[in-house]
């Protein structure tokens, strides 16, 4: 019973159908299931196949962001129940997360920081045309695992480069994994900038994400 | 030779077809629809089909080549493409010289500007001949002759260089040019030829010229070319980018190579118009007045001012008032002194080319007593979208970064308007598809209004669903590679018996590039407070615009459902403002008046971009369209 319910949720994903999401969440928690299992066997399960088709070029945008939406749907539901029972959604790591100065592109960030969440990460979300003190003073003060620093513009990818600089003459480097992306975004860039980590797309940000957290 | 086939990139245009290994990247180009100017018909002499080899390996420069090309180009990978043959799969670059300009760019407009009262005027008079009894300067002289016209004008320096010989070659009869109290131009008084203006739209893609009689207003001559600043990238930001990380280019910003590229093609083009016309009193001396529009970037490189602030936040424009430079500072080919008018930007993203746009689309509204209370909204659809909205006698605008989809760029057989482009497409209830090309040949690819058409009636026709994903109900639909395909012509109807297809990437291209701009034009109504049917018209302007099927673009959701009859598509509509500010001061006082009193809306940072660009990703509800 329980299986055909998750295998409901996964699929109305999928098939980016957040209505279907929602009803199915529904339909899961009158059947007595846990809220933290609806979203680690049915939600999670969904929304990495959504991020692995989008990865490969089957998917795109407007799928990634049906989805997230029906993700959103659920979590209405999901998360007054966690909170009765006082559970709190297990923490994959603390990720600080925004767009560079000058730049103030939104989408592609808020799509990892989505994934992130999904996929258990605690995200804190600076917004965009973060100064570069803001990210160095925040790092001080909330300690994140992983600082991701986006740029969609190749006029503004160049604050990548300086935030880590900054990060360093702070003394912080190496008390934060910083990965970087965003269109003009390359691994040789990230190299080049002495990044930690790089993703060409928002579900590549949460591989490199895990693995960044347990090195 | 080995009997194999090879795939050949055509950049910029973004062309890809295969080749078979005995044709050479000159038939390439023509299998692929692309028109590379080819004088001599490709045996190698004419020199004008010269392309830069990006990658791969071709057959080694034949003579002809090496009598072409000097050294260090050869080294740069400069061939003639008739006689290039491809050894392995190629990328090469096509300059803009190298494009024939048989390219649908619209440089039409349908309206004419009617008022005619340019800023530059003319008065011949005979000049007293100097004798022993008159020994005042020729200068004084000439100054007597006019005053009946013009006291105390100004003279340029290039202009009293020249009143010596001038005033004697012509028998002391002479017309005079003045820009306002400036004297700007002498000629013989006869031929009395006429005096011409230019008018010149630079977009981010492509430049439209006009040169016209600014005494009738008559366009004698027309010409439109890609832009040649494509070569450092398609859009805007990344010849910005280009500029910033050629920091020897970026110390000199009146004479960086973007620059001398935009005005190196003007000046082709004001050739190439010259010759047009055909007629021997007139030559380059005649070109007395210009108006030059463009957006802000495209502004600033034309006037030789730093863009680098341009290509990041908060997108700050160097100068914004309205510019008089003389030709002789920018290198244009007219009349050395003849002042080159630039209307006033609006911001960083909204340049002097939208408020020329405005002039024939909201003005007319704007200043009539009996309709400055309509609700109108302009939109000129372009790589960068810019948009304006008039609503209780007040104007506000955006710009979205469209992108360059609708010129047929990142569609897998996209192309730009040119002969064998399908610009029409239609889905009958039988499935069966229809459509038309350009010149009526054989398709070779699919242009932005075909692209546009063919979505729709797709969408229509239950083959695609509201995100965009292929529903697979139709014998046309396939899969390739993990990939959703609909073949639009197959291999054995199309001009270079591949298959035309349009695949599910470029259908989320066209979701991005309409998503954009449906987002600017919601925002704009939220600003005003306004629903879609509270506009009075609904005014397309730009090339892509004049073509598109408006019923299409409204079922995809790039437009909000209006009734036709409010819609109205005008051409280029920056290319007639400009004109109108070429034939009339007043236009241009009140082109000033407009930019300053417009309200601009930052659309990146605006709270609801995000959320209205990611509902306008998806196609709208059906049911709406009816």
């Amino acid at each position: 019973m329980s299986q055909e319910i998750f295998a409901k949720l996964t699929n109305s994903l999928v098939d980016g159908d957040p209505d279907a999401t929602f009803e199915a969440t529904k339909e899961a928690l009158a059947a007595g299931i846990e809220p933290m299992a609806i979203i680690k066997e049915g939600l999670i399960p969904g929304i990495n196949i959504v991020g692995e088709k989008f990865s490969c070029g089957e998917y795109f945008l407007p799928d990634l962001i049906i989805a997230a939406d029906g993700m959103q749907k659920a979590m209405t539901l999901l998360e007054p129940e966690l909170l009765k029972r006082q559970q709190a959604i297990e923490s994959a790591g603390t990720v600080l997360l925004g767009t560079v100065k000058g730049d103030i592109h939104e989408i592609g960030k808020s799509l990892v920081g989505t994934m992130l969440t999904a996929n258990g990460f605690k995200v804190h979300d600076l917004g965009v045309d973060v100064p570069t003190e803001t990210f160095v003073a925040k790092v001080q003060e909330m300690k994140p695992d992983i600082l991701g620093l986006s740029a969609l513009l190749t006029t503004t990818m160049v604050m990548q480069r300086e935030v880590i600089k900054a990060l360093a003459e702070a003394g912080i480097r190496d008390k934060v994994k910083v990965m970087v992306g965003g269109a003009p975004v390359t691994r040789s860039w990230a190299e080049e900038i002495g990044a930690d980590g790089y993703a060409e797309d928002a579900m590549g940000a949460v591989q490199i994400a895990r693995q960044l957290v347990s090195k | 030779m080995d009997s194999k086939y090879y795939t050949i990139h055509l950049q910029p245009i973004g062309r890809r077809i295969q080749i078979h290994s005995n044709q050479s990247l000159l038939e390439a180009a023509q299998l692929a629809g692309v028109e590379i100017n080819s004088i001599c018909g490709g045996v190698g002499v004419c020199e004008s089909c010269r392309v830069r080899l990006v990658k791969g390996e071709l057959s080694p420069p034949t003579i002809d080549e090496e009598n072409s090309f000097s050294a260090s180009e050869i080294q740069q990978g400069f061939r003639l493409a008739c006689q290039a043959y491809p050894l392995s799969d190629i990328i090469i670059d096509i300059p803009p010289e190298s494009l024939s300009t048989s390219q649908r760019l619209q440089l039409e407009s349908q309206q004419k500007p009617s008022e005619i009262d340019p800023i530059v005027h003319r008065n011949s008079v005979k000049v007293s001949a100097p004798s022993i009894n008159d020994l005042r300067s020729d200068l004084s002289r000439l100054r007597d002759a006019l005053k009946p016209f013009c006291e105390n004008f100004v003279v340029d320096y290039g202009i009293l260089q020249k009143i010596p010989s001038l005033c004697r070659t012509s028998n002391w009869s002479i017309q005079a040019i003045f820009h306002d109290k400036k004297l700007i131009q002498i000629l013989p008084a006869t031929p009395k030829s006429k005096i011409l203006g230019l008018a010149v739209d630079i977009g981010t893609t492509k430049v439209a010229a006009y040169l016209v009689d600014l005494e009738t207003g008559v366009i004698l001559s027309q010409a439109g070319s890609m832009n040649p600043q494509i070569a450092f990238g398609e859009d805007v930001i990344s010849r910005i980018s280009y500029l910033i990380t050629h920091p020897e280019q970026k110390s000199r910003p009146g004479n960086n190579l973007l620059h001398q590229r935009i005005i190196d093609g003007l000046n082709k083009l004001i050739d190439k118009m010259l010759s047009e016309i055909n007629d021997s009193s007139l030559s380059y001396e005649n070109i007395v007045d210009a108006v030059v529009v463009g957006n802000t970037a495209m502004h600033h490189l034309f006037a030789g001012f730093s863009v680098e602030q341009l290509g990041i936040s908060p997108y700050v424009p160097a100068v914004s008032e309205a510019l008089y430079i003389s030709a002789k500072e920018l290198g244009l080919n007219i009349a050395p002194a003849a002042q080159i008018y630039l209307p006033p930007n609006i911001a960083g993203y909204v340049g002097a080319d939208h408020v020329a746009m405005l002039l024939p689309t909201i003005y007319p509204y704007y200043s009539d007593p009996q309709r400055k209370s309509s609700t109108v909204m302009a939109i000129d659809i372009g790589t960068n979208t810019e948009i304006s909205l008039l609503h209780n006698q007040k104007i506000i605008s955006c710009s979205c970064a469209s992108g360059p989809a609708f010129e047929g760029a990142h569609i897998q057989f996209g192309m730009r308007a040119a002969p064998g482009a399908i610009e029409k497409v239609q889905i009958t209830p039988e499935n069966n598809i229809l459509y038309k090309t350009i010149a009526d040949q054989a398709p070779v690819g699919i242009c932005g209004s075909g692209i546009l058409d063919a979505i729709a009636e797709m969408y229509t026709a239950n083959l695609l669903d509201a995100k965009g994903m292929f529903l697979n109900n139709h014998p046309n639909i396939r899969i390739q590679n993990r990939n959703m395909e609909f073949v639009l012509v197959p291999a054995e109807k199309s001009g270079h018996h591949q298959d035309i297809v349009l695949t599910r990437r470029d259908v989320n291209e066209i979701q991005l590039a309409k998503g954009a701009i449906r987002a600017g034009i919601n925002i704009l109504l939220m600003e005003a407070n306004l629903q879609p049917q509270d506009l009075d018209a609904f005014i397309i302007a730009g090339a892509f615009g004049t073509y598109i099927d408006v019923k299409n673009a409204m079922k995809i959701g790039m437009f909000p459902f209006l009734p036709l009859e409010k819609c109205q598509q005008i051409g280029n509509a920056a290319g007639l403002g400009a004109r109108q500010m070429l034939l009339s001061k007043r236009y241009r006082q009140i082109a000033s008046e407009l930019a300053n009193q417009i309200q601009y809306i930052e659309l990146s940072n605006h709270p609801k971009f995000s959320d209205e660009f990611s509902k306008s990703l998806f196609f709208p509800s059906k049911e709406l369209s009816n």
